[in-house]
């Protein structure tokens, strides 16, 4: 049976039942994800943990290092895989319900595309992944997320 | 690229949301800021932080008002000094109704960087700001103080939309 909860109108909290949260097995990921776990954790909330595949820094890799794409995208699927698992089990410290998604892409691109599709509440997300570069206030993919997402977007420093 | 390959950390020890003790509103009276207002009492409700409501008069927009209708300056910023903080009074009054310890705080300078030095010297962890203030362009994306706001400020920053 649900909790009849009374929420006044354009209050948040109160409503979220999704929340995604991209990741990249980053120091600000990791943060990003331990509030959306504790945001998970007050509200009830499912959490969607995104991984995408960076198609575009594997053709960029690939032509530098003349590593084939195909080697890449393969270490990438592997280490991806291996991360989305991390975090699962990290969310066994928290009493909530956890789902991974694993896709290829544009980071955020793939962001955007997917909180819409699984109609997320809140996007957390870290100021700087991987790649971000640490004197910039945001790395390009949290920018592009947060101009783009439908939804509030939460961005953990 | 930075080693992500090797070890990652898949969460920070520690919660960081229940350390949370000073939340920020920004607000200029917009529909961006209402919206803003409301999730931040929420949070501020969640959390038990003490909540610091922000008014920045634009110094740069007064003086030009000043020149465009041939007015004194000294004038227009007092009207704009009793608007803000009739504003602050507005959203004190709804946050106080919901029991939360409010602090309102008047300042002058461009709004970006005067919230940027608050939220500093306040010590604040989340800031939570609309997507579109009263003088954003209605194209989409951000307004341009949310923009710079979030682009330099030292702690995490809630951006709720404005359709």
């Amino acid at each position: 049976m649900e909790d009849a909860i009374y929420c006044a109108p354009g209050r948040i909290f109160c409503k979220i039942r999704k929340i995604m949260v991209g990741v990249d097995g980053s120091e600000g990921a990791a943060r990003a994800v331990t509030v959306a776990f504790e945001i998970a954790e007050l509200t009830k909330s499912k959490v969607y943990i995104v991984y995408i595949v960076p198609l575009p820094n594997i053709k960029h890799i690939s032509v530098m290092s003349d590593v084939s794409e195909e080697e890449l995208l393969q270490k990438y699927e592997v280490n991806g895989k291996k991360i989305l698992q991390g975090y699962e089990t990290a969310s066994e410290d928290f009493d909530i319900q956890v789902e991974t998604v694993f896709d290829r892409g544009l980071a955020s691109d793939m962001l955007i595309a997917l909180a819409e599709e699984i109609k997320v509440d809140l996007v957390v997300l870290g100021s700087h992944g991987g790649t971000a570069v640490m004197h910039s206030g945001m790395g390009s993919s949290t920018e592009r997320v947060v101009l783009g997402a439908h939804c509030p977007v939460f961005v953990v420093k | 690229m930075v080693d992500i390959m090797e070890d990652p950390l898949y969460h920070e020890p520690g919660r960081l949301l229940s350390r949370t003790k000073n939340i920020m509103l920004p607000i200029d009276g917009s529909e961006g800021s209402d919206r803003a207002a409301v999730v931040a009492y929420e949070i501020a409700e969640l959390t038990k932080s003490k909540l610091h409501i922000v008014h920045v008069i634009n110094t740069g927009v007064v003086q030009q008002v000043a020149r465009m209708s041939d007015k004194d300056p000294e004038d227009i910023l007092r009207h704009y000094e009793e608007n803000g903080e009739k504003l602050l009074q507005r959203y004190k009054s709804a946050a106080l109704s919901y029991g939360l310890e409010v602090e309102t705080v008047l300042d002058k300078g461009l709004p970006s960087d005067r919230i940027t030095a608050l939220a500093a010297s306040i010590d604040v962890d989340i800031i939570v700001m609309g997507s579109k203030g009263l003088s954003s362009s209605r194209k989409p994306g951000l307004g341009s103080s949310t923009e710079r706001v979030i682009r330099r400020i030292n702690c995490a920053v809630l951006v709720v939309h404005v359709d």
